[in-house]
């Protein structure tokens, strides 16, 4: 497996625990009516499910799967642009989970948009392969 | 394809069905907008990441390929009675609190369970060579 993908994949098993662990707590608040400051991390938990666990995933395993280009240099292609699509995924995250949980700057809520676009560069060339063979 | 992926992947689609009639009725009763996000999230996708992945990721040892049987076992009971108790603790937690406010919060370390298991079944396989 590709060291990128093992970024992707085991990032994304760590945002599952977060987003669980708030998710629990959330749970606990809304049966409760304590722990209210939990609500201000609502949409962490909200974006660490949708972007931190299944769309990292999903990117993990798609660069690992998909048909790899043996006439390439690296088989599994632009290594670069994972790298790239991985960094890029985290930052609107990390900076509401370190700065501020309920806003962040337009062009860091940018970040994941660029992530998916680096990734379908990177991938592209590798499904394009297939239909070519057929 | 081992059971226990089978049962994941299978009841995975049974959730996707039933998240599509809270997608369709979520405008008539708010509490189906919840019910919605986490049928398809975590009744949906997640089972099936988790049905696929117990499949086709690495082996966890020569002895046992996909893992301890017995932590996806229990990551497949507690997901899905956690989020059908989840589901009906929500819409009954407003009409019958006594009884619903410690439902909700036993779905939530159901939940919670689920995930932890997964997380420990995956992280072992997903390994640098």
């Amino acid at each position: 497996m590709p060291t990128v993908s093992i970024f992707f994949i085991r990032w994304s098993l760590i945002q599952l625990g977060i987003a669980s662990t708030i998710g629990l707590i959330l749970l606990i608040s809304k049966a409760t009516g304590g722990w209210m400051w939990i609500w201000n991390f609502k949409n962490l938990h909200t974006e660490g499910m949708w972007i931190g666990w299944i769309i990292n995933l999903v990117l993990g395993t798609a660069w690992w799967i998909m048909p790899k280009r043996p006439d390439f240099p690296d088989k599994y292609g632009y290594a670069w642009l994972a790298w790239l699509s991985f960094i890029f995924a985290q930052i609107d995250w990390l900076y509401r989970f370190f700065l501020e949980p309920n806003f962040a700057p337009f062009f860091i809520r940018l970040t994941p948009f660029l992530a998916i676009l680096f990734f379908v560069m990177g991938i592209w060339p590798r499904l394009k392969y297939i239909i070519h063979q057929h | 394809m081992p059971i226990v992926t089978r049962f994941f992947i299978k009841t995975g689609f049974i959730w996707l069905v039933i998240s599509m009639i809270f997608y369709g009725f979520q405008q008539i009763e708010p509490t189906f907008r919840v019910a919605y996000h986490h049928s398809i999230g975590l009744g949906w996708v997640t089972q099936m990441i988790i049905g696929v992945g117990i499949w086709m990721f690495p082996r966890w040892s020569n002895e046992l390929p996909k893992g301890p049987m017995w932590l996806w076992w229990l990551s497949y009971v507690t997901l899905n009675s956690g989020l059908v108790l989840r589901l009906v603790s929500e819409y009954y937690l407003v009409r019958i609190p006594n009884i619903f406010s410690p439902l909700l919060i036993f779905s939530g370390v159901l939940l919670w369970i689920a995930t932890m298991a997964a997380i420990i079944g995956m992280w072992k396989r997903i390994k640098f060579r």
